[in-house]
């Protein structure tokens, strides 16, 4: 079962196992299933998404392996420094206002090169967080499917956790841009933008400062590998 | 620069606006020598499509000089003379791959909104509203163009922008169309609206071998032009559409139907009216009024190529009709891509000269009179090209 951070199911003394024991494995299982199932935590915001990228999942797998590197696709992120191969510190833009930073140790729990990276807050943590990310490439060359899964429970209690929840869709379309611009960097090994171009103010417009990747030419590089992007880059990447 | 600027409804103003830089390794930025008002435009123009606001520069159809390239392109340099496609499109997603280049999934930096709209991220389009990424369009002294070695299409110094302008939008538009007719020895094709996409269509159906081609609209001067462009025109103010299309066709109706009119028809009769007040109150985005006819119109079986815009849902889609006649319906924003080298083989040799369509060559400066004059129709007006070099106030030159 394709299941979300690769982590034994949940099991409580009044509740039977969840998922049910069967005999044999199953192909398929509802997304409210994997959901329930695979869960680290009781409360808190849970989000999934998924795309393709026309890249070999091992690429795909090295670029998230760099943890250094995810910053650069997810707004929410200021940085994260690698403490040691499995332990990493983040810091974040507070949820809410964006101006304030929280920070959090973090744990590599599974990582199989090429398959799956999930990773998990250490016990203590301001805020309870667990991610995880899964590469597969489909059959008939249709690309890799890259699915990202994040859960976190806000600091201060039910109160933050409603508002929290109220967030989701937010939330939502936050992981989904996220691995927009990890697909665009990965196949045109830059992000479109027209911010900075003569053009009226817009509600749509998703590229606004806040947003912007914090990305230069030389990061690319680094993200991107040069024999494998597209022409352009390998020529950007040429002395 | 000086840049022609959406303002509102039936509101462009050529102002000053700061010019366009290098933003990304793939960009190029290129100075306009000739720029055209599309059709699609003037849904801008009169307000009907969403996503635009008010300083956005309009344009998505032009040509020019490199002025700059960024430092992941290594097929243009400096002073190289290209067309630009209307579409941006990058080369490398799962959909350029397929052709499908107008899906492109990486060209809009605005998708995350679009899918929310149409559920899947839309294309980036140049000056073609927020929804399309929002980028500031050709009609302008300069303009940025993303994934620039991808896209533009070096054309040859000696041949004039009139005769190649139009592969960046509707010349391939209008092919694709045609291509979508997918019409067979003996096979009837009718096409509505005579605007420039309409006249083109009609030039490449012929190119293509269909014998009998209709075009259907109610502008005296775009009926005659369609006509000499070896159609049977059709006037529907004056002719009843169905009845002399079935009297044209044995009885069975066209065996493709081409919509080159999109969200704002005009229609006679009660539903037109509903149509208009519909969309006026913003109960409906579009007139589909020419969809309706084509489905009514078209013979059993037969293909309905659409290529006219429409951005939202529409009502009384008669979809019972279409079922049981057992119609395809094919449509698309233009995979421009898929044609513009070939596209642009045939220009050059001849075989095709899109510049027919033009009627008004003008200033940049003079866009404001330009938009007027192409969406009321007057004065002849077909298309419209307009000019960076031209001095403001400049005649407005009929070409042909």
């Amino acid at each position: 079962m394709p299941e979300l951070h690769d982590q034994p199911p949940k099991t409580s003394p009044d509740q039977p196992p969840n998922p049910p024991a069967e005999t044999a494995p199953r192909e398929h299982w509802s997304i409210r299933e994997r959901d329930q199932a695979h869960r680290l935590f009781e409360k808190g915001v849970h989000v999934t998404a998924v795309t393709l990228v026309q890249r070999p999942a091992s690429e795909l797998y090295a670029a998230w392996r760099e943890l250094e590197n995810l910053p650069r696709f997810i707004d929410d992120l200021v940085r994260i420094d690698c403490v040691d191969d499995t332990t990493s510190r983040w810091t974040a833009e507070a949820a809410f206002n964006g101006t304030t930073t929280v920070q959090w140790t973090a744990q590599i729990i599974n990582d199989r090169p090429g398959e799956v990276l999930a990773w998990k807050t250490v016990p203590g943590s301001e805020i309870e967080l667990a991610g995880s990310v899964r590469f597969r490439e489909l059959p008939h060359a249709r690309g890799s499917e890259v699915r990202i899964a994040l859960e976190y429970v806000p600091p201060i209690g039910f109160v933050a956790e409603a508002i929290a929840k109220a967030f989701t869709g937010d939330a939502n379309s936050r992981v989904r841009a996220a691995l927009h611009r990890f697909r665009q960097v990965m196949e045109t090994g830059e992000v479109a933008i027209s911010r900075g171009q003569p053009a009226g103010e817009s509600r749509w417009r998703t590229d606004r400062p806040g947003q912007q990747l914090r990305k230069t030419d030389a990061d690319v590089r680094d993200i991107a590998d040069p024999g494998s992007v597209s022409a352009a880059a390998v020529a950007q990447v040429q002395p | 620069m000086r840049a022609v600027c959406w303002h509102g409804s039936k509101d462009v103003r050529v102002e000053e606006v700061p010019s366009p830089e290098i933003l990304n390794p793939r960009d190029a930025i290129i100075r306009v020598s000739s720029t055209a008002i599309c059709g699609s435009d003037l849904h801008l123009y009169n307000g009907a499509f969403p996503g635009m606001q008010a300083g956005d520069v309009l344009g998505h159809e032009f040509m020019g000089d490199v002025v700059a390239v960024g430092s992941g392109v290594s097929n243009l340099r400096e002073g190289d003379r290209v067309v630009v496609p209307c579409v941006i499109s990058c080369g490398s997603c799962f959909f350029c791959k397929r052709t499908l280049f107008s899906c492109c999934d990486n060209s809009n930096p605005n998708a995350v909104a679009t899918q929310d709209a149409f559920g899947a991220p839309m294309a980036g389009l140049f000056g073609y509203s927020h929804l399309t990424g929002g980028y500031a369009g050709g009609q302008a002294e300069l303009v940025r163009v993303p994934f620039a070695d991808f896209g533009p299409v070096k054309v040859p110094a000696e041949v004039p922008d009139e005769k190649v302008l139009f592969i960046s939008d509707i010349l391939p538009t209008a092919w694709m169309g045609a291509e979508y007719c997918d019409a067979k020895p003996g096979d009837a094709v009718a096409v509505w609206g005579c605007g420039p996409v309409g006249l083109l269509a009609v030039m490449s159906l012929r190119a293509m071998g269909v014998e009998r081609v209709f075009a259907i609209d109610r502008v005296p001067h775009r009926l005659a032009k369609a006509e000499t462009l070896g159609a049977t025109p059709i006037n529907f103010e004056t002719q009843d559409v169905y009845q002399t299309l079935h009297d044209q066709t044995s009885g069975l109706g066209p065996d493709a139907c081409l919509d080159a009119v999109g969200m704002e028809a005009h229609a006679s009769g009660l539903l037109g009216v509903v149509g208009r007040v519909k969309q006026a109150i913003k109960l409906e985005t579009d007139r589909p009024s020419v969809l309706r006819e084509m489905i009514h119109c078209c013979r059993k079986g037969g293909t309905l190529s659409v290529l006219g815009v429409y951005s939202g849902p529409i009502d009384s889609f008669p979809m019972g009709m279409a079922m049981n006649k057992g119609l395809t319906i094919r449509t698309s924003q233009v995979h421009l891509h898929r044609y513009r080298d070939d596209l642009l083989r045939k220009v050059l040799e001849g075989t095709l000269d899109p510049s027919l369509v033009i009627s008004h060559t003008l200033a940049l400066e003079d866009a404001s009179r330009a938009y007027q004059l192409f969406n009321e129709k007057l004065d002849g007006c077909t298309k419209v090209v307009l000019k960076p070099s031209l001095p403001a106030g400049a005649t407005p030159t009929p070409v042909s």
